[in-house]
């Protein structure tokens, strides 16, 4: 997809609007906490004057500002950092970048997403947003010790000219040091999280509850665990390689870190020698020496952590450039036809057409089933029929109206459909059927639903389901029943069956089969199947290859044709 | 709390020695430097000394502060070494583990719970080892300096202590405020994220759409995210109050050192110098005790979860010495006598009181409704599940003792629901055989199976990747999925095959070509066919009926439908889809 990158201006602005009142307060508390560098340099060097006099007024004076001092630098790390950061900007941030996710999401329009890597696009930038506002940080924050810095420096260098020369030096081995971890970072990036990814998949073969069965009766743990070691091992290598490298860059930087450390009080150590400041004055500058190689210190890891950072929150700002839809609102349920003229539709990044120039046209109230092989594009022409795809080429038309111009919203207002990959909703039963059409609240044709495919009664609305929050597992077959009862709750004039018997005991398909033509009574609808012993029921069969409509007409009709529909027909009942 | 499987494999002393040396190093320099400090600092104030005493001092401070980088540096690449290697070994390990852990184990919640609190092994690890060596540098520092700061005035040194001890109780308090701060506010947020994947992540996206159920659901995850704030809120304020008063309290304590320090200096014990020296070592003191209530924490937290861990490495294996059955050993029998089966926790049986006898070179085929227990079946009969009544035989020995090497001698599988692999496509096909099969064999199988996937067109050919990394993502289909898994189990020379519904994912033309397939490839083998579709195994030479759990009949086909009126209905039932009226 898309990799162009968005600049630090673009996303910080991005970032800094979306809490202004958070980053306002930040700034507020890292000038004050400059002040606070100030104030106890001078008043370190104000208890150094009065200290030979014993235990005076003036001594206890300045003692307390040295004390004052020292509270007030807690207002940053400790007040915003600590405690206003952790406990309330954070959350309050993630939740308003979280709902510009949600909208986001809202708006792409579903063949995107079908990408074989949309999935992890998307969690990238799901997870990128954890970074946004410590990037927004970095930056302030850089400018904020910057403006401490200078307020030290200035203080200092009053005392002794020299002393601004050298300040620099502190900073410099750190920031070198960060610019290269920064730059073996990125290097090995690639390959590292290729590594790793890699490891992912083969520790997920050796303990996937599939897999077990599997690997037990087979040669294969032996084997992704040798790839596995090698690919830990090439891993391994860089990062070793790294940790090498930084190694000689820190014993090659050691003397320049030494001068940051102990430059200052060295060289005060000579100018007190020399005469050229007092006592007071040395303890002064060696006090805002240390105190300015920390802030340093700290600003060169603000840049240094830059450059991860930008990389990082990238993932985020790229998900804004995934294409939307948009459309008007009028409305559009279909009153007597269905149409698609000339409809192709290819996957993102496929060369083939998975629909090739298909017209066809539905009228209400008849039930349409549609039959091929795997990848003939069964599930693809419902998708576009429902206006979930926007074809390639071509129109689909509701009553004579192109729908691409009609919101989503309004489009799928009085539609329904069980997707063959319909949702195991980690809700409670009746929400699982509710979330249908959370408008309509109808407990009793929930409740009846729920009875219908538990007649035990050990389940009912309010039980909870799926593991991950302490809820029953059902059986794929309950999950499939439960599904099919949200797309029948919600009211609707065209509704989609997608292999709505996948996952249910095929020796029971033929009592389900009936059932839903009886439900489809009134309705439009599509039934999707392998099953042809189940289509002969339906006014009329599509049936698809490659793409195209090759047959069409009813049961008795295609089977008089004696083509492919016949054939699929005779293979499957021959063995009868 | 068992450490053993640690301590026995993973502690490596040549590791930790020379670490913790380094840390001992670290720690010292800054209290050797109080005195040398102070020298310097008279040296410079006063005119008595000479120049050179001056200058010698000054290096000699220089030195040592060198010294400490340069430690430093070795002691930082010596931890990252060590978690290099480690999390190598310990995260193998307990790969292996994983891997040994008994079938039936796999199967249960608990393996997948341990298998993920595992995950952070490695990190527990080097968690120890370097706060063992930040430990280490901290008590060493302020053992020392104390020691020092004593020398100079005994009283001095223990006020020093007692507000130290003061810092730390507060610390601990903090902490215990704080203890599993972030677990909690995980837990909170779990609803709130997996709301969340609700109105972002892809696979919701349809339902999303054509269910509109944004809304509703956005007023729940407001809630839900307005209730962990509250939460959040709450113990932000407790952590508030404490982090404040030690603020206050480490101000103090600056204003109680100099105090401290102005009587043995105004009594003449010490020289203006030392005083200025011990200043900013005491100062410097606060900091080392804030970090060593930090460091004693992760310590005691990472060998506590590390304890937890070992509940995994306890887990039971498989039998690694079974019966050493020579590969090329004929089958002779395989025999279930009495055999009955229970989950753990549950209240029903599965299977109860089976018997019957398979014949070797025979074709079975198993039917039944869906929790009839089939698949228990089959993994009783590959020895993965041990019978709680009765016994499950081949040749007379039992199938649960079966080494996972024998077992791959004797069984090929196909289940329903067979994993996808992330190896090449030879590797994938060759997974039961002793080496990679040949070119030719491939070629040749692929052909009768119609398995011809896009994938075979790469330059890598049959060594092609079917990882399922994005950007090598083309993959197979599933139904060229489970073709991949049916040549897998027709390749293999094991004499005994069992395909559990193999066709699921094939639409019935392709089914017809592999049904052709199985025919002919698996004519000399003894075979159990399991399928929903009567159709497809009607012609076996002897099909097996479960019902609830029983075995309720056992014969061919039309003897079935003449005397097993559940088998007639199940068989007329899906008949009746294909009769054209």
């Amino acid at each position: 997809m898309q990799t162009e990158t968005i600049t630090a201006p673009k996303a910080l602005a991005y970032i800094y609007r979306s809490a202004p009142g958070s980053y306002a307060l930040m700034a507020l508390m890292g000038l004050l906490n400059g002040c606070a560098s100030v104030l106890s340099v001078w008043a370190t060097e104000q208890v150094f004057t009065h200290i030979q006099a014993g235990y005076t007024r003036d001594l206890f004076a300045s003692l307390a500002v040295y004390a004052a001092a020292f509270v007030l630098s807690g207002a940053y790390s400790i007040w915003y950092i600590r405690y206003h950061v952790q406990f309330f900007a954070i959350l309050n941030f993630e939740e308003t970048t979280r709902q510009k996710l949600h909208g986001k999401s809202r708006r792409i329009s579903n063949e995107v997403l079908e990408t074989p890597w949309a999935y992890a696009f998307i969690r990238q930038a799901y997870s990128s947003r954890q970074n946004l506002f410590r990037y927004g940080q970095i930056y302030l924050e850089a400018v904020l010790t910057a403006v401490q810095a200078a307020m030290v420096g200035v203080y200092v260098s009053a005392l002794h000219p020299l002393f601004l020369l050298l300040l620099p030096l502190s900073a410099v081995p750190t920031l070198l040091e960060l610019l290269y971890d920064a730059r073996l970072w990125k290097k090995g990036y690639e390959a590292v999280s290729r590594c790793q990814r890699e490891e992912a998949e083969y520790e997920k073969a050796v303990t996937d509850s599939t897999a077990c069965k599997e690997s037990r009766l087979t040669g294969a743990n032996d084997l992704l665990i040798a790839k596995w070691k090698a690919s830990r091992s090439r891993r391994n290598a860089i990062e070793d390689g790294k940790s090498r490298k930084k190694l000689l860059l820190k014993l090659l930087l050691s003397g320049l870190e030494c001068a940051g450390g102990i430059g200052g009080l060295a060289v005060s150590a000579v100018l007190l020698h020399s005469g050229a400041i007092d006592l007071p004055a040395f303890t002064a500058s060696v006090a805002a020496y240390t105190s300015l190689s920390g802030i340093l210190w700290g600003l060169s890891h603000t840049v240094g952590n830059a450059v991860q950072f930008g990389q990082m929150v990238q993932p985020y700002f790229r998900y804004w450039n995934m294409p939307e839809r948009g459309g008007t609102s009028e409305d559009c349920s279909f009153n007597e036809t269905i149409t698609l003229r000339d409809v192709s539709f290819a996957y993102p990044n496929q060369e083939e057409n998975a629909l090739d120039g298909v017209s066809v046209t539905i009228k209400r109230g008849e039930v349409v089933a549609v039959v091929g092989e795997n990848g003939a594009g069964k599930s693809t022409l419902v998708n576009v029929l429902l206006g979930l795809f926007q074809p390639s080429s071509g129109t689909v038309l509701y009553d004579g109206r192109d729908i691409s111009t009609i919101q989503e919203a309004v489009l799928h207002r009085r539609q329904s459909a069980l997707s063959q990959t319909f949702c195991r909703y980690q809700l409670s039963v009746g929400d699982n059927i509710a979330i249908g059409d959370f408008s309509k609240g109808d407990g009793t044709e929930i409740d009846t639903a729920i009875h219908g495919i538990f007649p035990e009664g050990e389940i009912d609305r309010d039980t909870p389901l799926g593991k991950e929050f302490g809820g029953r597992e059902l059986s794929g077959g309950q999950w499939q029943q439960l599904s099919c009862a949200r797309s029948f709750y919600k009211d609707s004039d065209f509704i989609v069956l997608d292999e709505p018997t996948s996952a249910i005991d095929p020796l029971r398909e033929k009592a389900l089969y009936d059932a839903f033509f009886r439900e489809l009574q009134g309705k439009t609808g599509v039934i999707v199947t392998h099953r042809l012993g189940a289509v002969s029921l339906a006014d009329r069969i599509l049936v698809l290859r490659q793409g195209k409509i090759v047959e069409d007409g009813t049961h008795a009709q295609l089977l008089a044709a004696g083509g492919l529909y016949a054939s699929l027909w005779n293979t499957q009942a021959s063995a009868y | 709390m068992n450490l053993q499987w640690y301590r026995t494999s993973y502690l490596s002393w040549r590791e930790y020695v020379p670490y913790l040396l380094s840390a001992l190093i670290i720690g010292a320099i800054p209290a050797v430097s109080i005195r040398l400090r102070g020298e310097l600092i008279d040296a410079a104030a006063g005119t008595a000394t000479g120049a050179h005493v001056f200058f010698a001092l000054l290096v000699a401070v220089i030195g040592l502060a060198l010294l400490q980088v340069v430690c430093g540096a070795v002691s930082q690449r010596m931890a990252e070494r060590h978690q290099i290697r480690q999390s190598a070994r310990l995260e193998a390990a307990r790969l292996e583990k994983a891997a040994k852990v008994s079938y039936p184990v796999t199967e249960t919640e608990r393996f997948h719970s341990l298998w993920q609190r595992t995950e952070d092994v490695s990190d527990l690890d080097s968690g120890i080892f370097c706060s063992l060596g930040d430990l280490t540098q901290l008590a060493v520092r302020v053992g020392l300096s104390l020691a020092v700061l004593w020398t100079m005035d005994a009283w001095t040194a223990l006020g020093i202590l007692l507000l130290l001890a003061a810092g730390v109780f507060l610390n601990r308090k903090l902490a215990q405020q704080t203890e599993g701060f972030w677990v909690r506010y995980r837990e909170n947020m779990r609803r709130t994220d997996y709301l969340s994947s609700l109105l972002m992540q892809r696979e919701f996206a349809a339902e999303r759409k054509l269910f509109s159920f944004d809304d509703e659901i956005t007023r729940r995850y407001q809630s839900s995210f307005a209730q962990a704030r509250r939460e959040n809120a709450r113990l932000g304020q407790g952590r508030f109050r404490i982090e404040t008063l030690m603020q206050f309290l480490f101000a103090g304590y600056s204003v109680v050192v100099v105090v401290l320090l102005l009587r043995p200096l105004l009594g003449g014990k010490i020289t203006i110098g030392l005083f200025t020296s011990a200043f900013y070592a005491a100062v410097g003191l606060e900091e080392s005790c804030k970090q060593i209530y930090a460091a004693v924490l992760d310590l005691l937290t990472a060998v506590r979860q590390l304890g937890n861990l070992s509940a995994f490495w306890a887990l039971e294996e498989e039998p690694t010495a079974g019966e050493n059955r020579t590969a090329g050993e004929e089958i002779r029998s395989i025999e279930f006598r009495d055999v009955s089966f229970t989950y753990p926790g549950s209240a029903k049986s599965v299977l109860e009181h089976v018997s019957f006898r398979l014949e070797p070179g025979k074709h079975y085929a198993l039917v039944g409704e869906n929790g009839s227990g089939k698949s228990t079946l089959v993994k009783l009969l590959i020895g993965l599940y041990r019978p709680d009544g009765g016994e499950v035989l081949v040749n007379g020995r039992s199938t649960y003792l079966l080494s996972p090497e024998v077992r791959r001698k004797l069984y090929a599988v196909v289940f329903q629901d067979f994993y996808r692999f992330p190896l090449t496509i030879r590797e994938n096909v060759s997974l039961g055989l002793d080496s990679p099969a040949a070119d030719a064999t491939l070629q040749d199988l692929f052909a009768r199976l119609d398995f011809h996937p896009k994938t075979l067109d790469r330059p890598a050919g049959l060594d092609s990747d079917l990882m399922p990394l994005y950007e090598t993502g083309a993959g197979l289909s599933g139904g060229e999925w489970q073709k991949l898994a049916v040549a897998r189990c027709v390749l293999s020379p094991a004499p005994i095959t069992v395909l559990d519904e193999p066709n699921a994912a094939l639409d019935p033309m392709a089914e017809a070509t592999v049904y052709a397939a199985y025919r002919e490839l698996l004519k000399e083998k003894t075979t159990l066919f399991i399928s929903h579709r009567l159709g497809s195994v009607r012609l076996s030479d002897e099909i097996l009926v479960l019902q609830d759990g029983a075995l309720i009949a056992m014969a061919p086909h039309e003897q079935l439908l003449r005397e097993c009126p559940h088998y007639a209905a199940l068989y007329e039932t899906q008949k009746g889809l294909y009769r054209a009226d």
